[in-house]
This record gives C-alpha cells, structure tokens and sequence, in this order.
C-alpha cells in the first residue's frame, strides 16, 4: 500500500510541479504579471504604439491610461471591442482617446467616466459604444470587477471586495495550463513584453497610441473562407456572445445607463450613440432568434431622439451598406467598415 | 460527477482512504461504504432519483429470495421470475419508452385518419436506468435457473446494483461474477490497483483527447448538415465512428480501472472492435457486457425457439436481438432501424456458416496482418460506420439528408474543418491510438503490458508522457460520456 502511494505520489507531484510552474511563468493572461498593462500603458502615453499584446486586463490598461495621461483627451470613445476600430483619423485636429475595452458592461461603462472624472480629466465629447448586450441581466460577465471600485461609487453602491483569490485557482487549471504552455518560449526567451513601435500595421496585435486596435496580421489578412468559417462559428449551435438568456431589456440596466448620461449631460459632455453592425448572417440570426436585439436598437433610437443624442451606425448590416466582406468574424467590422458606418454621417467628422 | 473531474478525482481519494486505511479488515464496512458513495455519486446531479434505485432494488431482492424459497414449485417460482423480470422490465419500459409508445400511438392512430389528443407525460428518465435494470433482470434469471443463491445479505446486493464505477454506463456485471467479489476479503492488491491506474489513465487518454476533441468538430457538422459537402459528411462520420469507440471505450476502461483499485474484477467491455473483419465478430468486441448479456436472456432462447427453422430460425433469432440491441440504447425509431440493419448484415454470414468461424488474427515477420485481413477490417468499419449515422441522426429524415449528403457531387471535394489544427492534431492520435491499440491487442487493455518489461525511468517517461499530452491536447470542457443519455 505504501509503495503505492509512494508511486502516485510520485507520478503526481512532478505533473502538479509542472503545471504551476508553467501556469505561472507562461501565464498566459498575465495574472502573475503585475506591471503588464502598465509596460503598455507607458508606451501608449509616450506616444507610441504598442505591439505583441494579448491577454491583458483592459480595464486595467484605462486606468493606467486615463490615470497617467498628462492631458485630458477632447473626444473618447467608450465601448466595446466592436468600438476599438474608432481611431484618432476621425478627429484629425483634436485630441482623442479610445477607452472601449472587449466585452464592455454598463458597469464598465460607468466606471470609466468615472474613471475620468476622477481624474478630473472629462472630455469634451463621448462617443459610446452601445451594445445589445450592455441591457442583458443575465450575461455573467464579471470582467469589469477589474475597476469595480469606480462602478461602485458612481452608483453609490457598497463596494464589494474583488476576490483576487480567485486567480490562484487558476495556477491549477489546466485549460490555463493549455494557454500558458504557448507563451512559455516567449517569457523564456524574454521577448513576452509588449514593444513599442511607430507602425500601425504589425504582425501581432496592436494598440495603438489613441487606444484604438489593430489586429494582427492573422486577423488581417484571413481569407473571406476562414472568416465565413468564423462567422458560422459565431452563431452554432449554443448561445451567442453576450445573448445567453437575453429575456427582456434590463430595467436596471437601462435606468443605469440614462444615470450615467444624465450625468454626462449635467457635465456639458457631447454625447453620440455608435452602433456597430454584425455580420448580416448574424444578424438575420439575431432578428430570429433574439429579437430584443432589435428592440434595444429601437428603444436607443426612441432615447436618442427624445434627449437629441446622435446615433451612427445600425445592429443591421443592411442599413449600413456591409455585406459579409466588410468583417473580421460575426461581430467585429473592418476599419473600412467602420469607416462606412462612421462617414455615412459627416457630423461626426 | 464524470471520472475526468476535479469532484471526482476528491470523491475518489476519500473513498479510497476510507476504504483501505479506515475499513482495511471489515468487508461489511466496506460494502457499506461502497453502498453510501454508490448513492451519493449518484444521487449527486439529482438526489430524486434515488428512490427508484432504491425501490427496484428492493424489490428485485425480495422477489429473489422468494424465487429460491419456493424453488420446490416449479410453478410458483416461475411466476415469481416472471413478475421479476416485469417488475424490472417494467420500469424501464415506462422511465425510457413510455412516451414513446403513446407517440408512436397517435401517430399510427393520425395516420389512419382517427385524431388522437394522448399527451405524453412529464418522465424523467432516471440515468443509468438501462444499466442497473440489467443487472437486476440478470439477478432475477440467474436465480431462477438456479445458477446463484440469493443474496441474504442487502448491503452486498445494493452495492451491485449500484455499485458507482458502472451505475451510470456499465460494464453490466453478471451476479455470479460480482457478487461473490463483495463477499470474499478485499485486501489491498498493488498489481491490480496499478494495472487499474494504467488501464485510468488508457480511459483519459481516448476520452480527453481523441473523444472531446472530436466531439468539438463533428457536433457544429451535425447542425448544419445541408450546408456541409460529402466529403466532410463522409469524414465527419469516419470520425463519429472513433468519438463513438474512444468515448464508451474510455469511459469503460476508467469504471473498470477504478474498479481494480477497490480490488475488483469488473467484465470487459471491448475487445479492440475496429480490428473486426465482419459484423459478427464486432458484435462479438463492441459492448461486450450488453451484447453477451443479450446472447444469453435473448438471442439463445429465441436461438432454441426457432431451431426447427434451420437458418431462417438463426436468422430470425439475430435480428429480433439487433433490434433489441438497437432499442435498448433509447426510444426513438431511428435505433430500431439501426438494430435492424445489423440483424440485416448477419444474414450473408448466417448463409455462408461464417458466422461460427473464429479464425485468429494471423499477422506476418513485421508484425503487421494479411491484406485480406485489412481490407475486411475497413469494411467492417465502414458497414459500422454506416450504421453509426443512423444511430447519430436525431430522425429517419436526418439521416437520408445525412447519407444523400455523403453521396453528392461534392464527395470528392477537399473537406473542410471547423478548427484544421484541431482536426488534424486529432487525427494524428487517432493513428497513434489504433497503432497502439493493435500492438496491445493481446492484453486486457492496449498499455496493459506495454512498458511492463522497462526499467522504472523508462517506464515513467511513458506515463509522463501520456499524462502531459493529455493535459496539453485534451479538451477540458468536461463533454458528458455519450452513452450516460442511454
């Protein structure tokens, strides 16, 4: 029985060693790393872009940035990653900063206007990326936790403790294990840190240094095969991103969002309303399947109107002239896209 | 609670530290304990199947002892088996089939112009039902046939019934062969609780890396089967054919390997089936534990029935028994059809007298068999793989789309995969797997003797080995065994 145990022991341990080991040293969302955002922070506010990013905490990287930055940005953009395409060559003589981080929640929103006002730093106009999701109570997306603390005293809520536990539990993971075994050679070779760089275009993603993003060149540079591939993908079978029991526009949600601008009008703050369409296979699929998605689109409209909020862009592809050739995957739209969506209305320029 | 998770892995470990440090010389305390962590693994999704377990069990076990107390009156004591069987028959009839029935009803009545407003009720069918009503129909049989006592002792009985490494998707252990395991010492046995982690280790392998990584590709295709081309429809069910084994197979090796551990012999479930070179002898190594139990309560009562009827009696006998092979595994046309079609290709092998031929496998200097063997090998497995899509399609209509799908202008396309590198890296294991597998052939389980003979370091690097390809290739998202839903 001993010698047993003694054998499991040591078949185990040596997998436990390697598993920690590699989920810490690759950590593949750099949840051991500290300093990260801020490496690319600080290139961001040096003016410069930053390539051979992944994985890192957005909101934490806005509030690096909107904390550091030495001047207050004239127009932001805040959003969602369908928002990260709006860059500083729509306002070519004024400054610009775009604060959208992937899968943004009204708590997200929320926190990083108060992020900027804190900082004292509020911007003379904000466009908001408005997504169908940011209404759904039952999304569980809990990534805005990261600057939770802002979220909270906007809405004068309690603050709830982060659980920053919870992070260790994934130095047990061994889907964590999977990611981190593939930055493992980079963090060896020390070459896991984020570069500075001039050019836009680059074979890794990149922010660049009007917090837009441009994607690697993978993404780039996909055949419209692949991206058909990724689009179908998007709607198999399962719920889509961001729609898991969307049953009814949060009243919550939606008295949250006019808080927050009402507050934004109270500070004299430009607002605009920026609705990035899906792919249109997407959204016949959405009109289907998941018809509050038109309904918030027609009740941002209804808003929109009623506090003379512009509003650029559609969820339906359609109405903004893209056809499938105009997308990365089934959500996010190429810079020639947006474009479209964004000059089909000139007042924005 | 599946094998390959974290809550069983913790289960696991307790019961095992209960089981040989705490209960080491009390076999009663034993089976106590197997009998609570039988219910509780369970009971752990939905505690309100407990009853029905509990129930069955109960009366399976008096009705055997009344069996045996009135073995003199042949009379009485067939009526008892009868009632038995029934009562056990009988709840599986209604937890799996019933709403079938009353469909299948309303729909000959519609179809002859007479409306029919019968609702289907509300029944939720109790997991592993088809499993643990074996045992207990086989308990009751055997009994009967006076080839066991009844067991007195409860404790000991539940425990087989229940016993957690097979409740959920087998092996269907016989009683003659478990339960005489129950009674006897279970002293701690390194050989066989070190062949059980090998054989644990075998069962991830095949699940985690090769079934789950196939279930990723080969479920989005069966959502959208018009729009895929014949050439991934026909890939596609190739693989469905290996996601079928590795998974059923995995799963068996890891009930049966955790088994060894606790000091038990559990029946093998397969028998290296894609190594076939007809139907009959796949039948002979795919679900070993069913098709054998079907042999003997089925198919050889059926077999003595009909023996005046020469090969027409043989034939009948095979397909009334496919049929039940195909029903057993759930209410819904298309496992009849499926059960159908295998009883169908027996036939040519009844007719030929192939059937009764057990040649062994002969191979040459290089190890490697004839090529008459292959070539019956992959027809075997392309006559399963056929008979897989019936068996994966939700409806009859499913499949045709399916099969007119393989069999369009687009079947020799280039195919395509919803993640290359996915498939790809899948595929290659799967060749890895059948090379491993035809050179373990021999052995219980194909790394069963494989490394045995190593030096300790050599040995190690193997299990390491296995053991970080399943970390690194697996998938993680814990995809339930196919054959829990039987």
């Amino acid at each position: 029985m001993r010698n047993f145990i003694y054998k499991i022991v040591a078949v185990t341990l040596p997998v436990l060693g390697l598993l920690l080991g590699v989920n810490y040293f690759g950590d593949a969302a750099r949840l051991f790393d500290d300093d990260y955002e801020k490496k690319i922070a600080t290139i961001i506010l040096d003016g410069k872009n930053a390539t051979n990013v992944a994985n890192y905490d957005d909101r934490i990287l806005q509030k690096e940035i909107i904390t550091d930055a030495n001047q207050k940005p004239a127009v932001i953009v805040i959003g969602g990653s369908r928002a990260m395409q709006i860059n500083s060559a729509f306002f070519p003589d004024t400054s610009f900063q775009n604060n959208s981080v992937s899968g943004a929640s009204i708590e997200d929103l929320i926190s990083i206007y108060q992020l900027y006002k804190d900082n004292n730093k509020l911007p003379k106009k904000i466009l908001i990326g408005v997504e169908p999701w940011t209404f759904n109570d039952n999304r569980g997306d809990k990534r805005w936790e990261s600057i939770g603390e802002s979220y909270y005293k906007f809405s004068g809520k309690e603050i709830q403790q982060k659980k920053t536990k919870e992070k260790y539990k994934e130095l047990f993971s061994i889907s964590y294990f999977q990611n981190s075994v593939k930055f493992l050679p980079k963090v060896l070779l020390g070459k896991s840190d984020p570069e500075p760089t001039m050019n836009r275009d680059n074979r890794l993603l990149t922010k660049l240094s009007d917090g837009s993003l441009v994607y690697g060149t993978a993404m780039r540079d996909a055949t419209q095969v692949n991206i058909d591939s990724k689009i179908n993908a998007y709607i198999s079978p399962g719920p889509v991103y961001g729609l898991e029991n969307f049953n009814s526009i949060s009243d919550i949600k939606w008295k949250e969002f006019e808080s927050v601008i009402i507050d934004m009008h109270k500070n004299n703050i430009a607002i605009e309303f920026v609705l990035s369409p899906f792919a249109p296979v997407v959204y016949k699929c959405l009109q289907k399947d998941y018809p509050l998605v038109l309904k918030v689109e027609d009740r941002l409209r209804v808003y929109s109107a009623q506090n003379n909020i512009k509003i650029y862009g559609s969820f339906d592809p359609i109405k903004c002239k893209l056809d499938k050739t105009f997308f990365y995957d089934g959500m996010h739209v190429k810079q020639e896209g947006i474009i479209k969506v964004i000059k089909a209305n000139d007042s924005l320029l | 609670m599946i094998f390959n998770s974290l809550s069983f892995l913790i289960f696991f470990s307790t019961i095992f530290f209960l089981y040989y440090f705490v209960f080491k010389e009390n076999t009663k305390i034993q089976n106590w304990l197997l009998l609570l962590s039988s219910y509780f693994f369970y009971g752990y999704v939905n505690w309100r199947i407990i009853p029905i377990l509990l129930v069955s069990t109960a009366l399976i076990y008096f009705t055997g002892i009344a069996i045996h107390s009135t073995k003199e009156d042949i009379k009485k004591s067939s009526w008892l088996a009868t009632i038995g069987v029934l009562l056990g028959a009988g709840s599986l009839v209604y937890f799996k089939y019933f709403n079938f029935f009353i469909d299948s009803f309303s729909l000959v009545l519609n179809s002859i112009g007479l409306q029919s407003n019968i609702g289907t009720f509300n029944i939720i069918m109790p997991l592993g039902i088809s499993f643990f009503t074996f045992k207990l129909i086989s308990y009751i049989i055997e009994v009967h046939r006076g080839k066991i006592e009844p067991t007195i002792d409860f404790v000991v009985f539940a425990t087989y019934i229940a016993f957690f490494p097979t409740i959920m998707s087998g092996p269907i252990d016989r009683p003659n062969n478990f339960i005489p395991q129950l009674v006897r010492k279970r002293p701690f046995n390194f050989d066989l609780a070190a062949d059980g982690c090998r054989q644990i280790l075998w069962g991830l392998f095949q699940k985690i890396i090769i079934a789950d990584n196939l279930a990723g590709i080969i479920n989005g295709v069966w959502g959208d089967i018009p729009e895929q081309s014949g050439s991934t429809l026909f890939i596609m069910a190739i693989l469905y054919s290996f996601q079928m084994y590795t998974d059923f197979s995995g799963y068996s090796h890891m009930a049966i390997g955790v088994g060894k551990i606790l000091g038990f012999h559990i029946t093998k479930n397969f028998n290296y089936p894609y190594f076939s070179r007809n139907v009959a002898e796949f039948w002979r190594n795919w679900h070993i534990s069913l098709t054998s139990w079907l042999t003997d309560y089925i198919f050889m009562p059926l077999n003595i029935k009909f023996r005046n009827l020469g090969n027409l009696g043989i034939i009948l006998a095979i397909i009334i028994n496919m049929i039940v092979v195909g029903f057993w595994h759930g209410a819904n046309w298309t496992f009849v059809v499926f059960g159908l079609y295998h009883g169908l290709l027996f036939i040519p092998l009844i007719l030929t007298g192939a059937i009764f031929k057990k040649k062994k496998l002969k191979v040459n200097t290089y190890g490697a068999p004839s090529a008459s063997d292959v070539l019956k090998m992959i027809g075997t497995f392309l006559l399963v793989t056929f008979g897989l899509i019936i068996f994966r399609s939700e409806n009859m209509n499913q499949f045709f789309t399916y099969v007119s799908g393989i069999f369009s202008n687009s079947l020799f396309t280039v195919p395509s995969f919803p993640d290359l590198y996915v498939a790809s890296i899948t595929i290659l294991f799967i060749i890895i797997f059948m090379l491993i597998e035809w050179m373990g052939r021999e052995s219980d389980f194909a790394i069963a003797k494989i490394g045995k003979s190593w030096n300790t370091p050599r040995r190690y690097a193997m299990y390491y080995a296995i053991i970080i390809l399943i970390m690194y290739f697996g998938n993680f998202d814990q995809n339930q065994f196919i054959y829990f839903q039987f």
